[in-house]
C-alpha cells in the first residue's frame, strides 16, 4: 500500500506541469480563431514551416551522427582505462557538461565571430587575407550543438561499455579474430544497446534545441523551436505554435518507435553478459 | 568409455602439438609473477597447472594464449616460436571460467565462430558446429541463446567452440570453477573423453588439487611464480618434493624427525632408518591420513603413536578423524570402513600404526 504513495508526488507534478499544459496545447491547436483545423491548415500551407521542419530534422540527425562518431571512440578509450583512472577522464567530459549552455554558446560566438579567435588565427597563419564568415552559418550551429551534446553521447556509451565483459573480446581473439574483427563481430554488436540509447537521447535533445541555433545560426538558420518562439512572441499566434509543438512531439515518438523497431527489445536488454 | 560419447563421431583425427616453455619470465612493475618457467609438454599430453591464486599458473597460460607478453624467454608450439605471434594466429582453443559465450549470438553461431574467422563457408561451418555440439551432448541446442542454458550446458558449448576448429592445443582456465560439485565431477569425465577423442594437447589450470589428481597425465605444482614440482599425479601425491607440495596436494601430517647411528627418531619413537636416508639427516616426515591404521595395542615392528580420538567426520566409505597424540600433536587419520568391525569413538584412547616406507621425507 506504500508503494503507490512513493510515486504520488511525481505523478502530481507530472499532472500539473505536463498533462495540463499538454491538454491546453491540444485545445489551442484545434480550437483557434480559424476553427478546429486552423493549426493544421497553417502547417500545411506554411512554406516556412516545411523548410524549417526539414532543416530541423536534418540538423538533429547530423548532430546525432557526428556525436556518435566522435563519442564512440572516446568512450571506448575511457572504458578501456583502469577503473582508478576512468574518473579523471569522466571528469574532463563532465566539466563542460556542467557549464551553462548559454555560456558555452556565447563562447562559440567569441571564437567564431568576425574578430574571434578562429579568424585571428587564420589571418596570423596566413591562411586567410580577411576575416571569414563563420557566425550565423550551419557550421556554427553544428559546432555548438555537437560540443554541447557530446558529453551526453560519451557518458551514455561509457556506461554500457564498462558493463561489458572484457573476456569476450579476448575469447574472440584467441578463437581466431583479428583486433578489427573482434571489434566488428563482438564488441560493436554488444555495445548496440548503448548506441541506440545514445542516439535516442541525442536526437530528441537536438530536435528541441533553441538557444544555440538562435545565437549561432541567426534568423536564417532557425529550428522549429525558434519558429515556435517567433509565432508566440512576434506573431502572437498560439494556434500555429501549439500545432508545431504537437508535430515535434509526434516526430519524437516516431523516432523512438523507429529505433525500437530497427533494434528489437531483446537486443537492448540481452546485451550485457 | 563414457556412455554420452558412445555414438561414432565423424570428427577427423587431430594430433596434439608439443609445447615448450623456455625460461619464461614475467614481471609486473618489478614484481615477478613468473620466474624462469621452463616446461616441455609432449604432444597429446594432459598437463595441469596447479597452484593457489597468485602462483603464476594463469600468467603462464595467458602467455601461451598471447594475452600477456613475457618479459623474458620463449614459447614454442611444435618447435616453432610463437612469442611474437598475435593471439589469433596461434591456433589454440581456449575455455574460460566465465564461459565467455557471445550473448548476441545463438549457440550455433557461437560454436561456429572460430570457423567463420577461418573463412569456412556457412553451410560447412554450421554442419561442423552441429557435430561439435553433438560431441558435448547438446545436439539440437543450436538455436538457443547462451542465456537460456544452464551453467553446465554453457560450459559444454564453450568446450565445443574451443575444439570445433580442431586445434592442436587446448587451453582451459579453471573451466569448472563456476559449477557445483556433482556437475564438476561429471564434466571432468567429459573433458577427458573429449580430449581422448580429439587427441589435442591440453593445458588445464586449476587451484583444485582433487581435479588435478583426477584428470592429469602430469601436474605442474606452482607457487609464487615458481614451479615446485612436476610429475604424474601418483608421484606428486606419494613423493612430494617439499612441504608446500605435500600440504597443497592432499592432506598431510608432518612429524619432525632426525637420523642418527642408523636409527630414525621422532615423536618419542625410535625406528630402524629407511635405507634411502643419509646419516645425520634432519627434517620432517610427511604422512598421509590413510597411512595410519588403528590397532588394538602396541604391535611389534611398525612404529606407533598413541593418543585420544577427537572430532570424527563420516565420509560414507570412510571415516576421517583427528587424534590428539601425546608426542606428535594433532594427527589426521582416514580409515576405510570395514564390515563387522567397530568404527572410531570420540574420546577413546587409540594406537596408530604406520609404515615408514610410505612416508615422504622432506628437508627442513
Amino acid at each position: 500500500m506504500v508503494a503507490p504513495l512513493l510515486v504520488a508526488p511525481l505523478l502530481l507534478l507530472f499532472a500539473i506541469f505536463f498533462v495540463v499544459p499538454f491538454i491546453e496545447i491540444m485545445r489551442i491547436s484545434f480550437s483557434g480563431q480559424g476553427g478546429a483545423l486552423a493549426g493544421a491548415t497553417w502547417l500545411m500551407s506554411s512554406s516556412l514551416f516545411a523548410v524549417i521542419f526539414v532543416n530541423t530534422l536534418k540538423l538533429a540527425l547530423t548532430v546525432t551522427l557526428i556525436c556518435l562518431g566522435l563519442g564512440y571512440p572516446a568512450a571506448c578509450f575511457i572504458a578501456g582505462q583502469p577503473a582508478s583512472q576512468r574518473g579523471i577522464y569522466l571528469a574532463l567530459v563532465l566539466l563542460p557538461f556542467w557549464t551553462s549552455v548559454l555560456v558555452r554558446t556565447y563562447t562559440w560566438a567569441l571564437v567564431l565571430g568576425r574578430e574571434g579567435l578562429l579568424n585571428a588565427s587564420l589571418i596570423w597563419l596566413g591562411l586567410a587575407d580577411e576575416p571569414q564568415r563563420f557566425m550565423f552559418t550551419p557550421l556554427a550551429v553544428h559546432l555548438g550543438m555537437v560540443q554541447i551534446l557530446l558529453p551526453v553521447a560519451i557518458l551514455t556509451l561509457v556506461g554500457v561499455m564498462t558493463e561489458l565483459d572484457p573476456g569476450l573480446t579476448r575469447a574472440a581473439r584467441v578463437l581466431g579474430a583479428s583486433p578489427w574483427r573482434a571489434f566488428w563481430h563482438v564488441y560493436l554488436p554488444m555495445t548496440k544497446p548503448g548506441i541506440v540509447a545514445a542516439a535516442m537521447l541525442l536526437f530528441i535533445l537536438s530536435l528541441g534545441f533553441y538557444i544555440t541555433p538562435a545565437l549561432l545560426g541567426g534568423p536564417r538558420h532557425r529550428t522549429i523551436a525558434n519558429l515556435i518562439d517567433l509565432q508566440v512572441h512576434q506573431m502572437n499566434d498560439w494556434t500555429s505554435a501549439s500545432a508545431m509543438a504537437l508535430v515535434l512531439l509526434a516526430t519524437t515518438i516516431v523516432a523512438v518507435v523507429l529505433l525500437r523497431w530497427l533494434v528489437p527489445d531483446r537486443n537492448l536488454h540481452g546485451g550485457a553478459r | 568409455m563414457h556412455p554420452a560419447f558412445a555414438p561414432a563421431r565423424t570428427f577427423s583425427e587431430t594430433i596434439g602439438a608439443p609445447i615448450s616453455f623456455q625460461a619464461i619470465g614475467k614481471r609486473y612493475g618489478g614484481v615477478p609473477a613468473l620466474h624462469e618457467f621452463s616446461l616441455d609438454i609432449a604432444a597429446g599430453e594432459f598437463v595441469t597447472f596447479l597452484g593457489p591464486s597468485g602462483s603464476g599458473k594463469t600468467t603462464a597460460l595467458n602467455i601461451l594464449a598471447g594475452f600477456i607478453e613475457p618479459s623474458a624467454g620463449d614459447v614454442l608450439i611444435d618447435g616453432v616460436s610463437i612469442t611474437r605471434l598475435p593471439t589469433e594466429k596461434r591456433n589454440v582453443g581456449m575455455v574460460f571460467q566465465s564461459y565467455s559465450l557471445f550473448p548476441h549470438m545463438d549457440v550455433r553461431d557461437n560454436v561456429a565462430f572460430p570457423l567463420r574467422m577461418r573463412g569456412v563457408p556457412k553451410a560447412e561451418r554450421h554442419a561442423r558446429a552441429e557435430q561439435a555440439l553433438a560431441m558435448v551432448r547438446l545436439a539440437g541446442y543450436g538455436d538457443r541463446k547462451p542465456q537460456e542454458l544452464s551453467g553446465g550446458q554453457r560450459q559444454r558449448v564453450a568446450c565445443a567452440r574451443a575444439v570445433v576448429f580442431e586445434p592442436r592445443v587446448l587451453l582451459m582456465d579453471e573451466p569448472l570453477g563456476a559449477l557445483d560439485l556433482k556437475l564438476r565431477e561429471a564434466m571432468q569425465d567429459e573433458i577427458r573423453e573429449v580430449q581422448r577423442r580429439i587427441g589435442c594437447t591440453v593445458i588445464y589450470v586449476t587451484h583444485d588439487q582433487g581435479e588435478a589428481l583426477t584428470m592429469s597425465d602430469r601436474i605442474v605444482v606452482m607457487n609464487e611464480g615458481r614451479i615446485e614440482q612436476i610429475g604424474t599425479p601418483a608421484t606428486i601425491y606419494d613423493n612430494p618434493n617439499n612441504a608446500f607440495v605435500a600440504q597443497f596436494v592432499g592432506e598431510t601430517n608432518f612429524l619432525s624427525a632426525a637420523l642418527a647411528r642408523g636409527r630414525l627418531s621422532f615423536a618419542g619413537v625410535d625406528a630402524p632408518a629407511p635405507a634411502r636416508l643419509p646419516e645425520g639427516w634432519r627434517g620432517r616426515m610427511a604422512l598421509r591420513p590413510e597411512h595410519f591404521t588403528r590397532v588394538a595395542a602396541e604391535t611389534g615392528g611398525a612404529p606407533t603413536l598413541s593418543g585420544q580420538i577427537g572430532d570424527i567426520a563420516f565420509h560414507g566409505g570412510s571415516y576421517r578423524y583427528v587424534v590428539e597424540t601425546e608426542k606428535a600433536g594433532r594427527v589426521i587419520v582416514q580409515e576405510q570402513r570395514r564390515h563387522g568391525s567397530d568404527g572410531p569413538v570420540v574420546g577413546a584412547p587409540v594406537t596408530l600404526k604406520f609404515s615408514l616406507e610410505r612416508a615422504a621425507f622432506l628437508e627442513g
